[in-house]
């Protein structure tokens, strides 16, 4: 009916949330930094695992003193990939978030925030496949613990 | 930095767009897609420690016939059982408080997403703010840990391979 028309304003972010999302950011971009010196020390052990393979596979040939030989080069060569894989990951990550943490505290530009939470989606997906695998091999694992221990295979 | 309660001038943000609440529809269920599975993770570690501290066996502990690494020799790894349950006790208690955060992020952006309310979206961003800085302090404690036990470790360590040697 014409004179009971109601405007709705449109929502604008408020100095509440605001503030929280301020607070946000410099422990994001903390751990972020965290995660970049997390990132450097697994880069330093897969290089460290790949020298070990090269000098493995020079001296395999030779025994040791107790009779034995050194393991196997392709040991130390799986260890490198996983490192520099997670490594990668990592980074990738860790870049993500930091992108977000360092968007999400300008609350005055409308394109920040979505590029901050286009970011952060982005880093979700990779955290919830990563949790999801480790979840599934942690079950696996007790469950194996299960039948291992108590099915008599093994001695405890 | 005034009171966070107190409600100042709303003139200065920007607009809650059409575009800003598509990227909280993006997200939030993945938010709350890893709050739940957290709480797996956390209810899974917390019965498995009080599992090892009734039954007397961590069933983790996938060297019952001993490491073959040289120092120790074909020794049983030794790892009180006790120490392995209340460990895994700790660190599901210690997962619960980022996964709660997590779950109630996502919820209340949802919420938001659904009723334009604000308290919601305040409450959800409260959640982020408490996620991060959770993670942070207990980045710093891990941090803090390892490098002061570090040298206690490596003592210990040295010390078992003198007493075996």
């Amino acid at each position: 009916m014409p004179g009971n028309e109601t405007t709705v304003e449109p929502l604008r972010f408020t100095d509440v949330t605001a503030a929280y999302m301020k607070q946000a950011s410099p422990w994001i971009r903390f751990v972020c930094i965290l995660s970049f010196i997390l990132f450097g020390l697994g880069i330093l052990g897969g290089l460290f695992s790949l020298l070990l393979a090269g000098a493995i596979e020079t001296f395999s040939s030779i025994p040791l003193p107790s009779g034995e030989f050194l393991p196997s080069k392709w040991i130390f060569l799986s260890m490198a990939a996983v490192y520099l894989i997670v490594s990668g990951i990592c980074l990738w990550a860790a870049i993500l978030l930091y992108s977000y943490g360092s968007k999400i505290r300008n609350t005055h530009s409308e394109d920040d925030i979505v590029l901050a939470f286009k970011n952060f989606r982005k880093f979700l997906v990779i955290i919830g496949v990563s949790e999801s695998i480790f979840t599934a091999a942690f079950i696996i694992l007790v469950l194996i613990g299960f039948i291992q221990k108590f099915s008599g295979a093994v001695n405890v | 930095m005034s009171d966070i309660n107190e409600i100042g001038s709303n003139q200065e943000h920007t607009l809650i767009t059409t575009a800003i609440v598509t990227s909280f529809k993006s997200s939030y269920p993945l938010l709350r897609f890893i709050g739940i599975l957290s709480f797996v993770c956390c209810g899974i570690n917390i019965l498995l420690g009080i599992g090892t501290l009734i039954s007397g066996v961590y069933i983790l502990d996938m060297f019952d016939h001993g490491t073959n690494i040289g120092v120790l020799g074909n020794e049983p790894a030794y790892t009180p059982v006790w120490l392995s349950g209340i460990s895994s006790i700790i660190g599901g208690v210690i997962y619960f408080f980022p996964a709660l955060f997590v779950y109630n992020f996502g919820t209340k952006l949802r919420d938001f997403s659904q009723t334009n309310s604000m308290p919601s979206l305040n409450l959800a961003f409260k959640n982020n703010k408490s996620l991060w800085k959770f993670v942070g302090i207990l980045c710093i404690i891990s941090t803090a840990g390892m490098i002061l036990l570090l040298p206690v470790f490596v003592v210990l360590f040295l010390a078992i391979s003198a007493i075996k040697g």
